[in-house]
């Protein structure tokens, strides 16, 4: 609710305001002109100078009284039109005002020759995005297309454009990157993330090295989930370790968001997370934190709660549901491995994980087939690497797996073929010949053969 | 990137496992493949504002130390798993039903 505020006051908060931009501008103080820009935060200068707004309607008159406020009239009169827009929850005036803002901040910044202001150009590129998406959401509420966001991935390619050539300002590239990737993986296009990762991976002007932590992390979350929809297992597996390895500590939302796709990527080149990684995360300590923080006061409950139950869903798609799916390889259970795949079939397919998983089911028979020999070979070791099909075709009963002897021939050949399993096969017979040598290869960090 | 083939092989799955990962795997690549996607179903339209794995913005002035030794999360990893214990409750169950079986023979 807007209180109610004098004329001079008015007058007063917003020549405050411009005061504070322009100094800003003039001493290059970054940090500063980053949060008078912040147009969708509860920052208390911004509220009030709302609050100003709404009060002293002809804030154009300001400009025009003096130059060192005029030449900033392109900016900050959209600028205000956003903020007044968004404490009014006029979403898409909002965008669209911030959208003409945005631009002629740009237009600005590129005219700067150091990079001082980046920290400011960071804000707005993450506040078009989130305005993008709030605009959104009230085009689709009344029925009209969606269509700001992409607008705003078409501005934040503009900035990238501004900042990707040579020079100090080249260090943001990374940052405006991140912000279009989740425009892109928020539309559903993440085809379109192929140029810029091209142009970021291919410059051999700038070490990726000497990006910011903080981008890199994020970027290489990113483009490891490219890497898995395209089943490139070694580079997603590089890249989304990177991600855990450098990622704050502190931002376990984000480390289990890494681990989600960084387990099924693990599983399928042969390598298993330890329990106190599947632990780590669990539903039960993330609950405990969160009451805990609840109890200590001083947060928003309603606002927090929310948080709450987002960060709770997080975490049933995150590592928890992966337990019976490692138990699974390291038994050879098949019908657990299964279970497990049906049993969270939506989410999986969600998010792209699925295909990876159900290969697994390979090195699950793989595993089974090893444990059948071992036990032959503790029983007569002579013996030992002739394994009888109807055997394995016991096994899988036993599993509840109906198969009969020419599919269990069938995933013998696979096996084979895929070097999980060394041998020949005796079709006459329905024996499978192991090599008396490595008969089972380990993956070692590769994936499987295809 | 994006250079895989389009084609999986999905031979060895049951025809219900079978159906359900083409549907996704050519569905993802369509989208992939296509500017603009159209979304035909209202499940899909919904989906358009959905990405449930969106990383947390990182305050843009927060640094933190980057340390790569020494980080927990980085060593609980293990891949000598694949040994040669068949002792634990699934195999001795295994290797019953598998003795048993060939008693009865």
């Amino acid at each position: 609710m807007a209180a109610y505020i004098s004329m001079g006051e008015a007058h007063r908060r917003i020549t405050e305001y411009l005061n504070r931009f322009s100094d800003a501008v003039s001493y290059q103080d970054g940090k500063t002109l980053c949060r008078l820009v912040s147009v969708s935060s509860d920052s208390a200068v911004l509220v009030s100078l709302a609050e100003a707004l709404n009060t002293f309607q002809d804030a154009n008159r300001l400009f025009r009284q003096s130059e060192k406020y005029s030449q900033y009239a392109d900016i900050l009169l959209p600028m205000f039109r956003a903020l007044q827009s968004y404490r009014l929850r006029n979403l898409v005036e909002s965008y669209m005002a911030f959208e003409k803002a945005s631009n002629a901040f740009l237009q600005e910044f590129r005219n700067w020759e150091s990079a001082w202001a980046l920290e400011a150009l960071y804000m707005i590129a993450y506040e078009i995005r989130i305005l993008a998406e709030k605009a959104d959401i009230e085009l689709a509420s009344i029925g009209k297309t969606p269509e700001k966001l992409k607008g705003a991935g078409s501005f934040l390619m503009k900035v990238f454009g501004v900042l990707a050539g040579k020079g100090p300002k080249r260090v943001g590239a990374l940052y405006v990157t991140c912000q279009l990737f989740k425009v892109y993986f928020k539309l559903g296009t993440v085809h379109l993330c192929r140029s810029i990762i091209r142009s970021i991976e291919t410059a051999r002007i700038f070490d990726f090295e000497e990006f910011p932590v903080r981008d890199k992390v994020t970027y290489m979350y990113y483009t490891g989930r490219l890497e898995v929809y395209n089943e490139n297992f070694p580079a997603a597996d590089h890249k989304l370790s990177y991600a855990l390895t450098h990622c704050n500590a502190q931002k376990e939302a984000n480390i289990r968001m890494i681990l989600k796709y960084l387990i099924p990527v693990k599983l399928s080149i042969g390598i298993l997370p330890r329990q106190l990684l599947l632990d780590k995360f669990n539903l039960m300590r993330t609950t405990t934190i969160s009451l805990s923080n609840i109890l200590d006061g001083d947060m928003d409950t309603t606002q927090y709660m929310h948080y709450d139950s987002k960060m709770i869903k997080s975490i049933y798609r995150g590592t928890t549901k992966y337990s019976d799916v490692v138990l699974a390889l390291k038994r050879g259970d098949l019908r657990l491995l299964r279970h497990a795949l049906q049993e969270h079939e939506d989410r999986f397919l969600r998010s792209g994980v699925y295909l990876v998983l159900e290969k697994l089911e390979l090195q699950v028979y793989q595993r089974l087939v090893k444990k059948i020999y071992i036990m032959q070979k503790q029983k007569d070791p002579n013996k030992a690497h002739q394994i009888k099909l109807d055997v394995i075709v016991k096994a899988l009963k036993w599993l509840e797996i109906d198969m009969d002897l020419d599919e269990v021939e069938c995933i013998m050949s696979i096996l084979i073929y895929r070097n999980l399993m060394k041998g020949y096969f005796a079709h006459k017979s329905k024996v499978v010949v192991l090599s008396k040598q490595d008969p089972f290869p380990k993956l070692n960090g590769k994936p499987v053969n295809s | 990137m994006a250079t895989a083939s389009a084609d999986i092989n999905v031979s060895f799955l049951p025809n219900q496992m079978r159906i359900s990962a083409l549907k996704f795997h050519y569905g993802f690549r369509l989208g992939m493949a296509t500017e603009q996607a159209k979304p035909a179903t209202e499940e899909a339209k919904v989906d358009l504002f959905e990405d449930d794995d969106e990383f947390e913005e990182f305050e843009i002035d927060q640094e933190w130390e980057d340390k790569e030794e020494g980080n927990e999360v980085t060593q609980q990893w293990e891949d000598d798993w694949d040994d040669d214990d068949v002792n634990d409750d699934f195999s001795l169950q295994l290797r019953r039903e598998l003795e048993s079986n060939t008693e009865k023979k």
